[in-house]
């Protein structure tokens, strides 16, 4: 158990290195020369030479990426803006948190909500309560979450004033982003945990329970729950980074000083290196979180130990 | 031979004939292929040009002439969100050709070759799959540019993983079997086995997979040019058309509201239509 | 004396979007205490349906029971409330299902899935019903240690060994083994046939025996009855089904497995197959397959015939009014 759990924290590592690795590389190749687009295409051959040495990139691409690493690990430090020739960290030390809660918030949600429902719908199978959730939660998986956050600004900001539509100044201003950014993911967790469940209640293990003279609660809880949940558990793995990569988009809509809204900021200005910082980090937590469903699934399914 | 292709065509009369049974695949398939047909055709339905400019009528509401109401240069919002959803569906359908053919690919060489092959091809879909799907298709489209066929490739990109890893998966289930031991004793190449023996097999999830895939990309696309990558205006196209109405929310929902409905009107049929192909193809799921 | 199980005229139908199965139609048994009934059929007979309707547990929908009653104990199953049911299920009535690679629940500890159906139905603590589960164990000769380890860990034999201690856990005074030995290897099929006579023996258990293997009845069984298609074509005592096998359908089971003692040339297996359940002939159900059949076996139900006592047969040739029939 342990064995196992510290050899998928160690296969974080590599993991991030290629990630890395590829991201970097997308980057260097991107057409465009980050230092004549610092100075607009107006500097004389001194600047020019200055700024790429300060920014590493006369040097060949090996060595800078080892440099980029190398910065990152011991430094935290994730080059120079290519816009505002700041250091992208002094930009992310305030907006990181900020996303990481909206992030974590999201993932939390939806599997608060979505796993309880499908079991729900699950075990009513055909009832008005299934019919209303399926129907609903196929609605919710089509609607793209930043779509939401503007229908929800429409309504809730606009029309009836309940909330701050943009801006992080209290509590309330979490509401509509981490409901658009849950909303689609809540749905397909209700889904998948859903036929899930109805599959697990087909299996022969649950005859035997009831066989047993189990009752028909226990049989839900004990004997088909946790069965049900090892798919979910997989796909809530997957579905953790399109909610954090989804946020942020739903960041810029609702201008929330986190990650995403400088993504998107970085991406009009053509800002590589921030957009690259921004896609490692939130790559970052997806890995961790990816290492944590990892260490549920050992817990969930007793046959993950044997391989 | 020949009853083999008999059983085959049976197999698929009965898959039709599953989907005819159920009632909301039927009407979601037919209402799909309606919504396609007018996006396809969208220059002859649409009521006007879509780029054409009137600036006299600039964010009317929805009315009789038109029923979506008009953008901030006088244009008909009905005619954009057709002509768009032409753009969205083109890119979309691009991009998961893309990524089927090459992830099949991939995962039927993983599944049948194993060994190192398939240790390299499922390590680098494992890292593909670290970076979310989202934030790699931006860091892609952004060294790429914006454009159609860019932001096709980006997206396409991608999605390569759920093909490779559906199709290593078929492919092993068909390589335990015997004919496949056959078919090598009688001296098929090995491609020539993949090609006739795993890829028919295959081919009814890869099906589902596509028309559920063809929905996710939409909603990626949609989600990259709102962010000012992919497909930018003047071509219209929901996510961007989604942007450009995003300055003038406030005072004029028309812009931001249509081509949202659109995509999840779009998406709802095609999630259907995959749901329901999904149990016609795979009877012993469903019951 | 009563008897311990007696259906009477039990008629199952599953409801399907594809047509009405009639799985079971008006079967009659009866089943004393201590003894065991081998219930003998094709696959598709309506064996295990006859035996899941015993405890209730059709899939509901589809399946329903359409007629007929089920008296245990001199008391009628179905008219017991579902908590009645469970108190009867796994404590007086248990099952063992036909493939135990799957009937058994892969996230739980076999020692706690023992010992969950010995709390449930006898008033002792916790730790008592652990203790018991792994004497179980021990009697099913599995060591008591492997009670912590999962299903996946062991093998089909010692999977069904552990399915067999939790339906005799309770010491149930009705066992319905459901192809116990089908899913398993040949040499594991005689050692947990064998421990099934055992335990059934020591815990005076009776027993309804599922099988489509004539052997494993002749060596387990001391009643057997033959069902097809939905019904109970011929029962009797093991000597008047082996020895005065009256019923062409009997006869032709017996023929068509190979004897060491007869020297056969060529087998001869029954012609044709097992109707269509949702559209099942009319007459007498075997006819299409018959070698004896005639025009009024097309048309006329055959009734329940006894040959001798306790021997019954459902076919028109043993039927007072066929010699009428023919001589008109």
């Amino acid at each position: 158990m342990a064995k196992y759990i510290i050899k998928n924290a160690l296969m974080v590592i590599p993991t991030m290195l290629c990630v890395v690795f590829i991201i970097f590389t997308i980057n260097y190749f991107t057409p465009g020369d980050p230092v004549a687009v610092f100075y607009d295409f107006d500097y004389t051959e001194e600047q020019y030479a200055e700024k790429a040495a300060e920014w590493g990139l006369d040097q060949p691409f090996f060595q800078q990426f080892v440099n980029y690493i190398k910065n990152i690990v011991t430094k935290l430090d994730f080059g120079y803006s290519y816009y505002s020739g700041k250091s992208v960290m002094s930009e992310l030390t305030t907006r990181f948190p900020v996303s990481l809660k909206l992030g974590l918030i999201s993932v939390a949600l939806t599997v608060l909500i979505g796993v309880p429902f499908g079991i729900i719908s699950a075990t009513r199978q055909y009832s008005p309560l299934d019919y209303g959730v399926t129907f609903i939660s196929l609605f919710f998986a089509a609607v793209p979450g930043f779509w939401l956050s503007m229908i929800m600004i429409l309504i809730f900001s606009s029309r009836l004033g309940w909330l701050p539509s943009s801006g992080l100044t209290s509590w309330t201003c979490y509401i509509m982003p981490v409901i658009a950014s849950s909303a689609q993911y809540i749905a397909s967790i209700t889904r998948q945990t859903r036929s899930s469940m109805l599959e697990v209640i087909r299996q022969d293990y649950i005859r035997t329970a009831r066989a047993k003279g189990v009752s028909e609660g226990v049989v839900i809880r004990r004997h088909a729950l946790r069965n049900a949940l090892i798919p979910v558990v997989t796909l809530i793995g997957m579905q953790a980074g399109a909610v954090i990569a989804g946020s942020a988009i739903i960041e810029a809509v609702h201008s929330f000083p986190g990650m995403g809204s400088l993504m998107m900021t970085a991406i009009n200005n053509k800002d590589y290196n921030t957009i690259q910082a921004v896609v490692l980090l939130l790559s970052g937590v997806v890995c961790l979180i990816n290492l944590l469903v990892d260490i549920v699934y050992v817990w969930i399914d007793p046959r993950v130990n044997v391989r | 031979m020949k009853q083999t292709k008999k059983k085959k065509r049976g197999q698929w009369r009965d898959v039709f004939r599953r989907l005819c049974a159920n009632r909301v695949a039927l009407v979601s398939l037919i209402l799909l292929c309606l919504i396609l047909l007018a996006i396809v055709f969208s220059e002859q339905v649409a009521p006007y040009v879509y780029n054409q400019r009137d600036l006299d009528a600039t964010f009317t509401f929805p009315s009789l002439s038109h029923p979506f109401g008009t953008d901030n240069l006088g244009r008909d919002i009905l005619s954009r969100v057709l002509v768009g959803g032409r753009v969205s569906l083109l890119v979309a359908v691009l991009s998961v050709a893309l990524s089927a053919v090459v992830g099949s690919l991939l995962g039927a060489a993983a599944g049948y070759f194993g060994g190192r092959c398939e240790f390299i091809i499922l390590k680098c879909t494992d890292i593909m799959m670290a970076i979310p799907a989202f934030l790699l298709a931006v860091t892609v489209s952004a060294a790429l540019g914006t454009g159609l066929l860019n932001t096709a490739l980006a997206v396409g990109l991608t999605n390569i993983p759920r093909f490779v890893r559906l199709m290593r998966a078929e492919t092993l289930s068909v390589k335990g079997n015997e004919y496949l031991e056959a078919a090598r004793a009688c001296g098929a190449s090995e491609v020539r086995i993949i090609l006739k023996h795993v890829f028919p097999n295959a081919l009814s999830s890869t099906i589902v997979n596509v028309t559920l895939g063809i929905g996710t990309a939409i909603l990626q696309i949609s989600g990259l040019s709102f962010v000012g990558l992919g497909v930018r205006p003047p071509t219209p196209e929901w996510g961007s058309m989604l942007a450009s109405g995003r300055t003038y929310m406030r005072d004029f929902w028309p812009m931001v509201t249509f081509p949202g409905v659109a995509i999840v009107v779009t998406l709802i049929l095609f999630n259907l239509v995959g749901d329901g192909l999904r149990d016609a193809m795979d009877p012993k799921l469903k019951r | 004396m009563e008897p311990l199980l007696e259906l009477k005229d039990l008629s199952v139908k599953y409801f399907t979007s594809d047509g009405t199965v009639e799985a079971v139609n008006g079967i009659s048994l009866q089943v004393d205490r201590g003894e065991t009934l081998g219930l003998v059929g094709e696959t598709g007979a309506g064996k295990t349906t006859a035996a899941l309707s015993i405890l209730r547990l059709l899939p509901d929908p589809p399946g329903k029971i359409v007629g007929g009653d089920i008296r245990f104990q001199g008391e009628s199953l179905l008219e017991k409330t579902e908590k009645e049911m469970r108190a009867i299920r796994g404590g007086q009535i248990s099952m063992i299902f036909q493939d135990p690679m799957t009937a058994l629940n892969p996230v739980i500890r076999v020692g706690e899935q023992i010992a969950e159906v010995i709390l449930l139905h006898d008033k002792i603590s916790k730790a008592e019903a652990e203790r018991r589960a792994l004497e179980m164990l021990e009697l099913v000769g599995i060591p008591a240690e492997r009670g912590s380890e999962y299903p996946h860990q062991f093998s089909g034999g010692m999977k069904q060994r552990v399915v067999i201690a939790i339906a005799l856990a309770c010491s149930p005074a009705l066992l319905l083994a459901d192809e116990p030995t089908t899913a398993l290897d040949v040499t594991i099929q005689a050692q947990v046939l064998e421990l099934i006579n055992q335990l059934q023996e020591k815990l005076h258990t009776a027993t309804i025996l599922i099988t489509h293997d004539l052997g494993v009845v002749a060596e387990t069984c001391s009643k057997v009855a033959v069902m097809y298609a939905g019904e109970i074509m011929e029962s009797g005592s093991l000597a008047d089904l082996f020895d005065r096998a009256a019923h062409p359908y009997t006869v032709g089971l017996f023929q068509s497995i190979p004897s060491l003692e007869e020297d056969v040339d060529l087998l001869r297996p029954i012609p044709g197959l097992m109707p269509d359940p949702t559209a099942l002939p009319q007459g007498c159900k075997f006819h299409p397959r018959c070698p004896y059949a005639d025009e009024r076996c097309r048309t006329v139900q055959p009734p329940v015939e006894e040959l001798s006592p306790g021997h019954l047969v459902k076919c028109l040739r043993f039927c007072g009014g066929a010699e009428q029939a023919q001589e008109e």
